[in-house]
């Protein structure tokens, strides 16, 4: 990560912080819409700076790491990350319940995303029980 | 007139013993055919690499022989092995770090976001991934230690007529009948403990590995340690057994051979009158022709045997060697499931390493003291 990237990231998170606040105080109604807007933008601008860190993993993994695998992975952890944000966004609207669902949702979706890797394992131990 | 027929008759005979010389050679046994056979029984990639002179017209080229065992030829052998070995040992060594490279991210960023239970899911992911990856590879070293261990059995039962022959010539034939026939036990009880016991049980030793570190509790580690044990213990043990009974039987044999030989030489020799002596003189003369048509057949045998089982060693010692270096990466990396998993694998590969290395020094062995036992005619 750059450093000056880093400068942008908190100048822009400070910027949210007080056009919130300022929000907030005159107009109560916007205040949620203005988090959202600072949420999303704040999302984006770490998603960009990961995304060359994915595609030199990718670049220096090639052919030894298979694609199925690294798709697996890749979407794990993008389903972590959106899911905790959004739900700790819930959260701080008042709506623990829609934020535990969220989560339980995440859950279940990467449960569904062992299923390729559990019947690779469950193959290697057939093999291996057959010795 | 009887006086004159007697005399005569003597002078006959006189001259009969001038006009009939007897000769006497000594010719070694033809041992080409099962010679033919075992070099036949090889794998063609080993025969690809012995230099074609090594059997000529049937028999061991001492030269060819001496050529293929030197120091350069065994290292240039060792060399092209490794350079086989290193790329697949490359990749395996960057799939896993990739995959640890990967989890300890995926650490960094639950911690970061305070993931819970949903962090939880996305780690199990990352350990399904790797445990995989690791099972694979161990799968492939079990495949390649199986046919090796087939193919050392068929090369062995392939050499046991060469060397029945040559010993059964050089007068040894107890050490013949009770070498040969404790080597084909062997053979025959390798062969079923190997794939019922040994085999079987190293593959249970990986799963083992694998189950306790998927299940992250920890109580399937006593089991694993002590599947280890009995492993190592029965490896031990069986090698151990063998290499006594085989040389106590061996060494009696030759004993008992040399013993009856010397007498049976003795016998000809005080009863045979001139001729006793030139009997014993080309018995003598055939035993050292004899004694080294053994060693080299004998050493050609282990240096085979050398080759055959050169490129899986090296590949096992490679994989062995790539669990090691993930370890220290997955320690470096502060992951401590995945350094106990890797550790784990390494610890079992060590003993399928073991299981190879065990059953080539048997058979070593077993050839070495045939070369080093004298034969019964006393060379």
């Amino acid at each position: 990560m750059r450093e000056m990237d880093s400068f942008k990231l908190c100048a822009a998170a400070f910027l949210c912080t007080v056009v919130i606040v300022a929000v907030r105080q005159y107009r109560q109604d916007f205040a949620l819409t203005a988090r959202m807007a600072a949420t999303v933008i704040l999302l984006s601008f770490s998603a960009a700076l990961l995304t060359p860190t994915l595609r030199w993993l990718e670049q220096i993994g090639g052919e030894a790491f298979d694609s199925a695998s690294a798709g697996v992975l890749w979407r794990a952890l993008a389903i972590v990350c959106l899911v905790r944000v959004c739900s700790a966004f819930c959260r701080d609207c008042g709506e623990p319940g829609v934020a535990a669902c969220l989560e339980f949702a995440g859950k279940a979706e990467l449960m569904l995303l062992c299923i390729p890797l559990l019947e690779r394992l469950l193959q290697a131990v057939r093999t291996l029980a057959a010795w | 007139m009887k006086r004159a027929f007697w005399g005569a008759l003597a002078l006959l005979c006189g001259l009969a013993l001038f006009c009939l010389p007897a000769a006497a050679r000594a010719e070694l046994p033809d041992v080409s055919e099962p010679l033919e056979a075992f070099y036949a029984a090889l794998p063609e990639s080993l025969r690809d690499s012995l230099p074609p002179a090594l059997l000529d017209g049937g028999m061991p080229n001492a030269d060819a022989l001496r050529e293929a065992a030197s120091l350069p030829a065994l290292l240039a052998r060792m060399r092209d092995v490794l350079a086989d070995a290193l790329p697949g040992a490359g990749r395996l060594l960057l799939r896993i770090a990739l995959c640890l490279l990967f989890a300890a991210m995926l650490e960094s960023v639950c911690d970061a976001v305070s993931a819970g239970s949903l962090g939880e899911m996305a780690r199990f992911c990352c350990r399904l991934c790797l445990g995989g990856v690791l099972l694979e590879a161990q799968l492939a070293q079990l495949n390649l230690v199986t046919a090796c261990l087939r193919q050392l059995q068929l090369v062995v039962n392939a050499m046991l007529p060469v060397l029945a022959a040559v010993l059964s010539a050089g007068g040894s034939t107890g050490t013949a009948a009770a070498s040969c026939g404790a080597l084909m036990l062997f053979l025959n009880l390798g062969e079923n403990l190997c794939g019922s016991f040994f085999l079987p049980m190293i593959a249970s030793a990986y799963g083992l590995a694998a189950a306790a570190w998927l299940s992250s509790g920890g109580r399937l580690g006593g089991l694993l340690r002590a599947l280890k044990r009995i492993i190592a213990w029965s490896m031990g043990m069986f090698g151990t057994v063998f290499s006594a009974v085989f040389a106590f039987q061996t060494i009696l044999a030759a004993g008992a051979d040399s013993v009856a030989v010397r007498g049976i030489r003795f016998a000809v020799g005080s009863a045979v009158p001139v001729l006793g002596n030139v009997i014993g003189e080309t018995v003598r003369t055939a035993a050292t022709g004899l004694r080294y048509l053994k060693d080299t057949v004998g050493l050609m045998g282990i240096l085979l045997l050398v080759l055959l089982v050169l490129p899986p060693m090296i590949g096992l010692f490679m994989h062995r060697a790539v669990l090691m270096l993930a370890e220290s990466a997955a320690e470096v990396l502060g992951g401590d499931g995945e350094r106990r998993l890797l550790g784990e694998f390494a610890s079992v590969s060590g003993l399928l390493f073991g299981l190879l290395v065990g059953a080539v020094l048997c058979f070593i062995f077993a050839l070495v003291l045939l070369v080093r036992i004298s034969l019964g005619v006393g060379a």
